[in-house]
């Protein structure tokens, strides 16, 4: 059959007439539905038993919602709007391309803008005029307020640091801040915390030993002696003892004692005992070293020597001490010396942190 | 020999299209990253205007000027003022680096954007 210009002609015209109106159809059938959804009736909100309405211009809240009125205003918006356009004064600088992270901070609990309390920059940074309006006499724009890490400018007082985060983290496990160690040794609260980052390394239990070696590093080594606490394997981190933000107790140990900290996991040894071995209910460090020690266990010198600090004389204590401890032992007719028990006075006196039996004076049963 | 000496040609001509451009992808990564470790990105953006002009502005402005590098490369180690939107000067800061390569690196990404 002979293809002609005519019939390829007609056929393009009639198919694309074809195809023209099937769209106009579709979107005269579109239209109408949305016109429909348009003029359907809804209900005028109501305002809540507060008083305040739940619209603004741009939000309208679907009728039927029950959610809270969270104070939105229709001049101003809802939280989560107030706060991204207070924060555009700084992140319109300080944003994605910044060299430190900034807009990280939107991930932590910091940043939750829909919360009133959540700060915004300048709530910790300060107002910062004069960073913002910049200085034509100055070498360089000045620095904000408040600079938490050094970096273009140098660090602010720890003080004025510290105090950002106290207007919130007042109290509790931070009653003892002013005053301890840490605090008087010109350390804020940035100098450990993470803020603009989701990964609070002090925070999580394995990472938190690294933060506090950055500084301890003597303790660092101790915890790869032969014996320690767990530290390195993962399963206690220092503030299972310790609390940095201070303490009643000495050493920013967690309790008011060394004894009362030990016992809260090594409470078989809180006794009471029959007969006490007073070094052990006065202070554990008086034998022990709790961060790490080659003498297993985490003892600071071996027996007999550590023994023999208190216990002079060819047998240590002359005197027995309790009613039924006298006697002779081990078959001996004498006070038995120490070499002749192999240096090894745990061997008998194993009962060291006191002991229930009433046989046990001399703390070895 | 013919067909030898005509697909010489062709493979010469593809490499002048194509290496100019691996070259220039590998500067535009360093330059970035010196961009962002002296804090150009704050003022400027690579995309919008902020306190500075965008880079894509830059690159317009001196479009076709023979001493656009020289300018800019004096500009960036001078300490020169800049006019900020508000009206204030303010000395440009100065990059952190002497290494005239890597500067120039910088500047060509720059003028190339």
């Amino acid at each position: 059959m002979k293809f002609s210009l005519r019939t390829l002609l007609l056929s393009v015209c009639l198919t694309g007439a074809s195809l023209y109106s099937a769209g106009s159809m579709a979107e005269a059938t579109a239209a109408m539905q949305g016109e429909a959804l348009a003029t359907s009736s809804v209900p005028a909100v109501q305002p809540d038993a507060g008083g305040a309405s739940v619209t603004s211009p741009d939000l309208k809240m679907p009728a039927a919602s029950k959610l809270p009125d969270m104070g939105e205003t229709p001049a101003l918006g809802s939280p989560a709007q107030i706060r991204t356009k207070r924060d555009t004064v700084c992140t319109r600088c300080h944003d994605e391309n910044s060299a430190t992270p900034v807009l990280s901070l939107y991930q932590t609990a910091h940043g939750v803008k829909a919360d009133p309390r959540t700060p915004a920059c300048q709530s910790c940074h300060g107002e910062s005029l004069k960073h913002l309006a910049g200085d034509s006499g100055a070498s360089k724009r000045p620095a904000p307020d408040v600079v938490f890490k050094k970096g273009a400018y140098p660090a602010s007082d720890a003080h004025l640091r510290s105090e950002q985060c106290e207007t919130c983290h007042k109290g509790g496990n931070r009653t003892h801040w002013l005053g301890s160690q840490h605090e008087s040794n010109q350390i804020a609260c940035n100098d450990c915390h993470t803020n603009h980052s989701p990964v609070d390394k002090v925070r999580d239990r394995k990472l938190q030993p690294g933060v506090c070696f950055t500084c301890h590093k003597e303790q660092q080594a101790d915890t790869h002696k032969i014996s320690t606490h767990p530290i390195d394997a993962g399963k206690m981190a220092c503030s299972d003892c310790h609390n940095p933000h201070g303490s009643a107790g000495p050493k920013l140990l967690k309790k008011n004692t060394v004894v009362e900290t030990c016992y809260t996991c090594h409470a078989e040894k809180r006794g009471p005992f029959l007969f006490e071995h007073q070094p052990v209910t006065e202070d554990c460090t008086n034998c022990h070293t709790p961060h790490g020690s080659n003498i297993s266990p985490l003892l600071k010198t071996r027996p007999p020597f550590m023994c023999q600090e208190c216990h002079d004389g060819t047998h240590a204590s002359g005197t027995p001490v309790g009613p039924n401890a006298g006697g002779n032992q081990a078959g001996l007719t004498s006070n038995p010396s120490a070499n002749n028990v192999g240096a090894g006075c745990l061997n008998c006196h194993r009962q060291i942190h006191g002991s229930n039996s009433p046989a046990g004076g001399y703390l070895q049963r | 020999m013919k067909v030898i000496f005509k697909c010489i040609c062709a493979i010469s001509c593809l490499a002048v299209l194509v290496l100019p451009e691996i070259s220039q992808a590998m500067d535009a990564e360093a330059a970035k990253i010196l961009a962002k470790h002296n804090n150009c990105l704050l003022c400027h953006g690579t995309d919008r205007e902020k306190v500075g002009p965008a880079f894509h502005q830059i690159a317009a402005k001196y479009k076709g000027n023979a001493q656009a590098e020289a300018k800019l490369i004096n500009h960036l180690t001078s300490g020169e003022p800049a006019k900020f939107p508000d009206g204030h000067t303010q000395p440009h800061m100065i990059i952190n680096t002497t290494d005239k390569a890597e500067l120039k690196n910088l500047v060509d990404w720059i003028l190339s954007l």
